[in-house]
């Protein structure tokens, strides 16, 4: 029974199906029973999930432990490698230490005396705090600066007679969370609590105790000594999470399991869907079962379910179209998958039909539905627009943004996407196209240019009314033509040039690219316009309830802060490093908004502060007339009635036992100058700083009126009175808003203008774009096409790899292809020449703009100082850095003296030491300046260093563009722009270009390669028109030379064999004939004879005579059947013969010498005939109709009952009417050097095939033949 | 003694005409902040059930938000549905309530504690919720949850 179970398993899909759903159900029951073991067994389970968990902790400690003595044993072995040698100098030191296989880690090494000798990027531990050592040499420990903690080990190493230190480190766990893609997240609590699914605490210090909270678990972190270095906390499993675990799991399973249950029911049905005869019922089928498949696993949640990251995240697209089938970048992937399966199948359904044999008569239903299928067709075009204007405003993706043309995976996607759903819509388009033109007779092929341009014109006028009556039409008329002419390109290549459907399938999806990246750009357009009234609002919401909430939140936070809490209690605290903590987890920073974070003590003095952006400092204490405690305590404060900033800040008292021990405060700021969080270093602005998401902030002009006079300005132009005149006038709409075209200095603006009341004044507040730059438009469609490009040469590729898609390697092909690659190879070297020169004249750029700023800082402060003689240096490099506006640091030495932006120091975001390799080439080799990269996280930027003499002491002036914004004139990502836009252009063009010309090149040869396959078929009459030159001039006429002597000597040979024929038969039949004849006459002159000698034997005589001249007259009738038999033609050769390709091998071969057209009503007719006596059959009709001075001949070939019509007709001089009985007789011929054998010949083989020949008409410029040849029984098969 | 009695009708009518605007402007007022409290009762009630369909009626078409788990920016409608469907999802909530709101305002808004369990853990955020009268009706411009 087993076994006949397995087998019907194994046989049929239906059986799986089946089983899977049992499965279903099984999980269903096992579920709930797993559940309640759980429950009942929850305390056991629980001891060995904390064993668990904790020992895993240990395990990742330990690893990471092991490769920081691992690193600790190869500094060591290398340090003394590198001592040990002689010539050792002091770069090795410097590039053992800054190698680049450790640098992740902190490599420190100390001199016998504690100086600093050799350190790389990442300072675990400064000079000034190594001593007293804290904890034994060679152990590993927890170091805590203000934002990091480092697992450290200092250790020491014996050179000779001295002993160096060693420090060995590795970033352990970041104190702090910046929001932006600048950040990298080195957290080993976050690992471990994302990786145990629970929360984990460590403290990393060795005197901390377990925690007190019965809900945590709580154990000692020891180092491979044994000594506790720290204390990890945990939450213990819950139940109820485990449980949900347990369901989540059981979820996922049974999802799979229905996906395998939808794809088994299809294949089970595979054979019966297949054995259906209509057509139309196995495509309605095909449509039901997909679309219910994929309802089905959007119910389940596949592939949702399984997935996270940027695939799921409805924030890179969503919509609530479908009720949530495309409610996420994978949904909409999936959704595309399964319509563009259907769209294909009405596709193919339609193009089978349209290359069918089925010839359209009118119909009442058919005119009916076409109105109806017009209106469905520009609902699918309307559709599409609806659906790329989801694509572009539903998601936070900017597909145009970007100036490079590499984009990033969940772009690539989305592209992807948007390609599919552009192809499965337009694939309709097309069906419904012809289907419209097949129901209205409009793509026949008589007279099709002028019934396709009706067509055309038809859908093109009713689109416009049908666009034009739309309330709202998405696109514009222009784009709406441009869509339907290149859907009519597409309808006239399947349709007349008779692509084969895959090849149909290509060129679709590129038309379909084409459409979808001009609507992406169309509407990415607007986006942008519609991004102004975002910035509008954006200025709009941060209003006093904004500042309010982001000092309120930022101020509750701290007071749940524990470590920030207890550094009031405690000594030795990095105040501002901390107040950066908190800065970095506020909706501030979140917000990119000017803002500060000010930590004081019980006496209100400050102790620590991190502010970025604020234009002033506040004595937060003077605001408050009494502060409560327990709770934040806020307050706006209005400077001027201009509101040219609005300020708040917040005071909160931090209490133990009801003694104040210090206080919080938050200051923000917002003003219109600092939108974009202009002054905030990029490193630190959050990556959703809301102004540049849509549209360069560098592109936006903000200006703001407060009672109709300007109050504020964001950009670089500052209008007159007479620019505003536009924006002043605008007319507001019933919401106070308005959109203004403008100029400024010949720029053209868009603006959106709304007018707002605010605390009694009259705000307008306008935000302008400048207009896009034509390279802008020509890069972003090119950016999208490439992506699109690349997809469809997978397809492209799939389908050759499949053998679906056939492309004849010619001649013209190899001549396109050399073409392009010597035309784009140069092309694309040139604009990576291009891109590098202006890269590196960039570099330069920056190099040259920190160089100056250091000469003005230089010369700023030397004449400070002579003119100030008592002025210390501090001062000077104070006032230099404020008034030249520059940030700047100055070294002595290796150690940091100045900074102007020192909070960053103070931070410890910075190291006060100098980077290694500027150590090296300024005070080591002594050069003057040197530039080098520098970098904070994923953030890098240009450093220039410079080495000056000031007052007798050797400095070091260091400049970057972390807080000096540098713009080049021309950028990389200008360049890009243009490259990219410009160059794809010239790419396209050459493609069109070379094209042309590879047709132009091959078409003689093309032309000479059909004239030669004639001449192999047997037609010598074949002769080129010789318009060429050159080469191809001589060529040809050899070729007609070859051809003409060619038919000459075969007549004359023809001649010359007949004739020896004729002599050699006239022998044979003579020497044949001869051999009776001799008993004839023997016999006759022997009755003869007998006759006069008057014999008595006469009579026998006669009759024996009788007897012999009767059997050799009956030989001689023998040996005439036998000559008959010998002379009579070839015996046919039956075969399936595709009289379409018989045909069109014929046609193609007369092409080049008359206008020849055969317009087949089928598209595949199957006869038993002889292939080869069917196409010389047909080259005798078509050369009779060309030597009768034919310049036109049309062949049509349809169905007539159960036979195929051939019909070929000739404008030639016709037939006499005298000779229209004879032309099928033997030897009768009106040409020249006739033998009278063809039409004969023809009509002999025709009906040695079952069918016949007729001339049914002839007369001047008009003559008809009709070939009936019966169909082969396979053509009854391929209709049904 | 006539002109006297016309000036006082003229004059109590235009103080009445006043009156009458002023009290209809209250009263709209009063409308309108009963409608944006009702607003902030729906999605009061709406997060509290984690039911996204009882907040996007009033979701403005473009939308700011900002949660925990770093969503960040603003969001057209369709967007925002999903986004906070998501978020409700991955942050079940235990318990939410305004605890601080401002009607009388151009821009209302309501402030509340949402205490919510992810991954086995269990947290609390601060909601910040403004709405802004478009030419209909009240929309949702802000939802912070942090």
């Amino acid at each position: 029974m087993i076994n006949t179970l397995i087998k019907k398993l194994k046989g049929d899909g239906k059986y799986i199906s089946i089983a899977f759903l049992v499965l279903i159900i099984l999980s269903g029951i096992i579920t709930p029973l797993i559940i309640n073991y759980e429950r009942k067994n929850w305390d056991s389970e629980l001891e060995y999930k904390i064993a668990d968990i904790e020992n895993a902790i240990q395990n990742s400690f330990k690893k990471r432990e092991l490769k920081l003595l691992q690193t600790e044993d190869w500094l060591k072995q290398n340090l003394a490698e590198t001592f040990k040698s002689k010539s050792y100098q002091y770069k090795e030191l410097i590039e053992l230490v800054n190698s680049a296989e450790k640098k992740n880690y902190s490599l420190e090494i100390f001199a016998p005396n504690g100086k600093l000798i050799a350190w790389n990027e990442n300072i675990a531990i400064p000079q000034e705090e190594i001593f007293p050592l804290s904890f034994p040499l060679g152990q590993s420990y927890f170091h805590t600066t203000g934002l990091l903690t480092y697992l450290l080990i200092v250790d020491t190493i014996q050179i000779q007679s001295d002993v160096f230190y060693l420090v060995v480190g590795e970033k352990f766990e970041k104190h702090y969370n910046i929001q932006n893609e600048f950040y990298s997240n080195e957290s080993f609590i976050k690992e471990i609590s994302d990786k145990f699914l629970t929360q984990i605490f460590i403290n990393y210090n060795p005197f901390a105790a377990p925690r007190k909270d019965g809900r945590i678990y709580s154990f000692q972190l020891n180092n491979f000594k044994g000594s506790k270095i720290g204390q990890a906390s945990f939450y213990k499993p819950s139940l109820n999470v485990t449980i949900s675990g347990i369901r989540d799991i059981t979820t996922k399973i049974q999802a799979s399991l229905v996906v395998l249950v939808c794809i088994f029911i299809g294949i089970s049905f595979k054979r019966d869907y297949f054995n259906i005869k209509r057509r139309t019922l196995r495509l309605l089928l095909v449509v039901i079962y997909i679309a219910a498949f994929r309802v089905l696993i959007f119910i389940v949640g596949f592939p949702s379910l399984f997935l996270s990251g940027p695939l799921v995240d409805p924030a890179n697209f969503s919509s609530t179209f479908a009720w949530g089938l495309v409610k996420s970048p994978i949904e909409f992937f999936i959704t595309n998958l399964f319509l563009i399966v259907i769209t294909f199948q009405v596709f193919n359904y339609n193009y089978q039909y349209s290359v069918s044999d089925k010839s359209v008569k009118w119909k009442i239903q058919n005119i009916i539905s076409v109105p109806v299928l017009l209106v469905i067709f520009y609902y699918l075009l309307r559709g599409l627009s609806s659906s790329i204007k989801s694509v572009i405003f539903d998601s936070t993706i900017r597909y145009f943004k970007d100036p490079t043309p590499i984009p990033d995976a969940d772009i690539l996607f989305m592209n992807l996407n948007v390609l599919m759903l552009g192809l499965s819509i337009i694939l309709v388009m097309i069906s419904f196209l012809i289907l419209t033109g097949k129901f209205l007779r409009l793509l026949d092929t008589e007279h099709w240019l002028i019934k396709f341009t009706i067509l055309f014109l038809s859908v093109q006028i009713l689109g416009y009314f049908f666009f034009e009556y739309l309330n709202d039409p998405l696109i514009t008329h222009v784009m709406v033509f441009i869509f339907i002419s290149l859907i009519f390109i597409l309808v006239y290549s399947i349709y007349f040039r008779r692509h084969t459907l895959f090849q149909a399938l290509v060129y679709s999806t590129i038309v379909s690219s084409i459409i979808t990246v001009i609507m992406m750009n169309y509407f990415n357009l607007e986006l942008e316009k519609r991004s102004l009234k975002n910035v509008a609002f954006e200025i709009i919401r941060a209003n006093e309830n904004l500042l309010n909430y982001m000092s309120d939140e930022t101020l509750q936070n701290a007071l749940k802060d524990d470590e920030l809490m207890n550094s009031f209690f405690r000594r030795n605290i990095n105040y501002d490093a901390q107040a950066f903590r908190i800065w970095c987890t506020s909706p501030m920073q979140n917000e990119s908004i000017s803002s500060g974070i000010f930590l004081y003590d019980m006496n209100e003095l400050e102790m620590g502060n991190f502010s970025v952006g604020l234009e002033q400092r506040y004595n937060v204490f003077s605001y408050f007339d009494s502060v409560i405690t327990g709770e934040p305590n806020i307050k706006e404060i209005n400077l001027s009635d201009t509101r040219e900033a609005l300020t708040t800040i917040g005071l909160l008292p931090v209490t133990k036992r009801d003694i104040v021990a210090g206080y919080v405060s938050t200051t923000t700021e917002f003003n219109i100058n600092n939108i974009g969080a202009k002054n905030i270093p990029d490193f630190l602005k959050s990556n959703t700083a809301l102004i540049g998401s849509v549209i360069d902030e560098s592109l936006l002009k903000i200006f703001e009126f407060t009672n109709s006079r300007i109050t504020q300005v964001y950009g670089d132009i500052y209008p007159s009175r007479e620019q505003m005149i536009p924006i002043a006038n605008a007319e507001l709409s019933e919401l106070n808003d308005a959109w203004v075209n403008f100029s400024i200095y010949g720029e053209d603006y868009i603006a959106y203008v709304v007018k707002i009341q605010s605390n009694g004044s009259e705000r307008l507040i306008t935000v302008a774009a400048k207009e896009k730059e034509i390279t802008w438009s020509l890069f972003n469609f090119f950016k999208i096409f490439l992506i699109h490009t690349i997809f469809i040469l997978l397809l492209f590729i799939t389908l050759k790899i499949t053998n679906l898609l056939k492309i004849k390697r010619s001649f013209r092909t190899k001549l396109l292809y050399a073409i392009l690659f010597v035309s784009i190879a140069p092309l694309a070297l040139l604009a990576v020449y291009n891109r590098q020169v202006v890269s590196e004249r960039s570099e330069e750029a920056i190099f040259n703009e920190l160089s100056t700023r250091s000469d003005y800082l230089e010369n700023h402060v030397r004449s400070q100082l002579t003119k100030h003689k008592d002025r210390i240096l501090s001062t000077a490099f104070s006032n230099a850095g404020k008034e030249l506006n520059i940030s700047f640091s100055v070294y002595k030495n290796t150690d940091l003296i100045y900074s102007s932006r020192d909070e960053y120091y103070r931070i410890g975001l910075f190291h006060y030491k100098l980077n290694p390799e500027t150590h090296y080439n300024l005070n080591y080799l002594s050069y003057r300046e040197y530039s080098t990269m520098e970098n904070i996280d994923k953030y890098k930027y240009d450093a220039y260093y410079r080495k000056v003499a000031i007052s007798g002491d050797v400095y070091i002036i260091g400049v970057n563009d972390a807080f000096n914004r540098i713009r080049p004139t021309f950028s990389t990502a200008d360049v890009d722009v243009i490259l990219f836009g410009i160059y794809s252009f010239a790419v396209i063009i050459i493609i069109i270009v070379s094209t042309v010309l590879a047709n132009q090149i091959s078409a003689p040869i093309r032309r000479l390669t059909k004239a030669t396959e004639a001449v192999a078929q047997g037609d010598l009459s074949v002769e080129l028109e010789n318009s060429e030159k050159g080469e191809m001039k001589d060529l040809y006429d050899v070729f007609n030379l070859m051809t003409h002597e060619l038919q000459k000597n075969q007549i004359e040979i023809a001649e010359l064999e007949r004739e020896s024929a004729w002599k050699e038969m006239a022998k044979q039949v003579a020497h044949e004939i001869k051999n009776p004849l001799t008993p004839i006459k023997l016999a006759i002159q022997q009755l003869v004879a007998s006759y006069n000698e008057k014999s008595k034997d006469f009579d026998k005589t006669f009759n024996t005579v009788t007897k012999t001249t009767l059997n050799q007259i009956d030989n001689l009738s023998q040996i005439a059947s036998e000559f008959s038999s010998f002379a009579k033609m070839p015996s046919i050769k039956l075969e399936e013969v595709n009289f379409v390709n018989a045909i069109n091998d014929i046609v193609s071969l007369f092409k080049d010498n008359v206008d020849i057209k055969f317009s087949p009503e089928v598209h595949k007719a199957i006869v038993e005939s002889d292939a080869s006596q069917m196409r010389r059959m047909l080259i005798n009709i078509i050369r009779n109709s060309i030597q009768a001075n034919a310049s036109e001949i049309n062949i049509r070939l349809s169905e007539k009952g159960n036979d195929y019509s051939l019909v070929i007709e000739d404008n030639g001089y016709g037939i006499d009417d005298k000779h229209k009985n004879d032309i099928f007789k033997m030897n009768f011929t009106t040409k020249e050097k006739g033998m009278g054998l063809g039409l004969k010949l023809a009509k002999r083989f025709i009906e040695s095939s079952g069918g016949r020949i007729h001339l049914v008409e002839s007369q001047p410029s008009k003559t008809i033949f009709e070939v009936i040849i019966p169909k082969h029984k396979s053509n009854n098969d391929l209709s049904s | 003694m006539k002109k006297l009695l016309i000036l006082i009708i003229l004059f109590n009518t235009q103080v009445f005409i006043a009156q009458e605007n002023q009290l209809k402007q209250n009263l709209n007022s009063n409308s309108q902040n009963s409608a944006a409290y009702g607003i902030l009762d729906d999605i009061e009630n709406g997060i509290s059930d984690s039911k996204t369909s009882a907040i996007s009626p009033y979701l403005g078409s473009q939308v700011y938000l900002s949660f925990i788990n770093g969503i960040s920016g603003y969001y057209s409608s369709n967007q925002a549905y999903y986004v906070i469907e998501k978020f409700l999802k991955e942050y079940k909530v235990i318990s939410f309530r305004f605890n601080k709101l401002k009607l009388n305002t151009t821009a209302p808004f309501a402030i509340g504690t949402y205490y919510y369990e992810h991954n086995g853990n269990r947290s609390e955020a601060k909601v910040f919720v403004t709405l802004k009268f478009t030419s209909k009706s009240w929309q949702i411009t802000q939802i912070s949850i942090k």
